[in-house]
């Protein structure tokens, strides 16, 4: 990650007020609010590295593109309304927003459609957001049988039910599901299918991801629990020791 | 009808593709740690091997991730202000090596700034109390920073 350089901004998404709001953060002692923008609803923000601000709102069932200029202003770009980015509408319903820095193309919202619903946007065609695909947990069956080796076999949607925190890396969608003490893989290269990356006692009750370049930490706020959780090394490959 | 028949092809399809394990995806567990100070978590954020975690009970922790595979509490900061921490993000602070900036929203309406020395010691910097622009702030992001 980058030093915040002087005329740093911050964004911060708003749901009391319904506005996404630049701050000028490059005092940090003294944050200083620049602008802001009401949209219908805002819940959750991303804002990687090609500068366009990505928007997630349950209520609003959308998904809307900001652009912002380096004094904090911010217009609408375009944005994309579907039932499966907001299920029952209301204003206790989330939507969770990634997005994974090495495939900006795309944008991935967790929401409470159908149970629980990961959705799949494009953001290919100049930043304008078109949606792509979705997996329900209402949606197809896990197979009878599954080997001892569950890593090995693709899952049925209902893996994703209840999942309660959302991180995006290595061109995949990584989705703790506290209720069965697991984190789910969907990569997004061939979204339609649902990986079980990481499984055991320890992650029960895990509501919150923090991606590293290790990998993350899931932290259960029940239990006050944190794991770590690491990528898989490539064959032949060694870990970076930190100081 | 015909979006569950697409759904469950789509699955049968990918049953061919390369498992999560093969493509790297998968995720080696670690070990874990248990504090009180990390109860309630709400919101984390990781800056090289610091893991830092804001949480609803009033704490902003930062833990070390020490590879292979610990994880180590560093120092925490309590502040009740900090119970309707929202979300967080971090940065490195240019003008001290291995130090670190936080920035924490609360849902009251209010974003603060937060240091983390080299040494994991936190200390509060300061803040902006904007509740008719940030109330309910549930969401936060720094430029050229992961959302």
């Amino acid at each position: 990650m980058l030093p915040l350089p002087a005329g740093s901004l911050a964004l911060v998404a708003a749901v009391a007020t319904g506005r996404v709001v630049s701050v000028d953060v490059s005092r940090p002692g003294q944050p200083v609010v620049l602008n802001s923008l009401r949209l219908t609803a805002v819940e959750s923000l991303s804002w990687p590295e090609d500068g366009l601000v990505r928007v997630a709102s349950a209520e609003a069932r959308r998904l809307t593109i900001l652009s912002v200029t380096s004094a904090g202003g911010l217009g609408k770009h375009g944005s994309v309304k579907d039932v499966r980015l907001g299920g029952d509408g209301s204003s206790t319903a989330r939507a969770l927003l990634c997005t994974d820095p090495s495939s900006l193309d795309a944008a991935l919202v967790l929401s409470d459609a159908g149970d629980t619903t990961l959705s799949l946007l494009s953001l290919a065609d100049r930043g304008v957001p078109i949606f792509t695909g979705s997996m329900s947990a209402t949606g197809p069956s896990a197979p009878d049988a599954l080997p001892d080796d569950v890593t090995a076999w693709p899952l049925g949607f209902g893996a994703l039910r209840g999942a309660a925190a959302l991180a995006c890396a290595n061109g995949s969608a990584y989705l703790a599901v506290p209720g069965t003490a697991s984190v789910q893989v969907v990569h997004v290269g061939s979204f339609g299918a649902v990986y079980t990356a990481a499984q055991g006692e320890a992650l029960s009750g895990v509501g919150v991801l923090a991606l590293g370049e290790w990998g993350m930490v899931g932290i259960a706020p029940g239990t006050g629990t944190a794991t770590l959780l690491l990528w898989q090394p490539a064959p032949g490959t060694r870990r970076k020791r930190f100081s | 009808m015909r979006h569950a028949l697409l759904q469950l092809l789509c699955v049968l399809l990918t049953a061919w593709l390369p498992s999560g394990q093969e493509v790297g995806l998968a995720l080696q567990v670690g070990e874990s740690v248990t504090h009180d100070a990390l109860a309630g978590a709400a919101a984390a954020a990781t800056l090289g091997g610091r893991v830092f975690i804001a949480t609803r009970t009033g704490t902003v922790s930062v833990l070390q991730v020490l590879l292979p595979s610990s994880l180590v509490v560093l120092g925490s900061l309590q502040d009740a202000s900090f119970a309707s921490a929202s979300a967080l993000a971090v940065a490195e602070d240019p003008e001290n090596s291995g130090a670190a900036r936080l920035f924490l929203t609360l849902t009251t309406g209010s974003l603060l700034s937060l240091h983390c020395a080299a040494d994991g010691q936190l200390s509060l910097l300061g803040g902006v109390d904007a509740p008719a622009m940030l109330a309910g702030a549930n969401s936060l992001a720094l430029r050229g920073a992961r959302g």
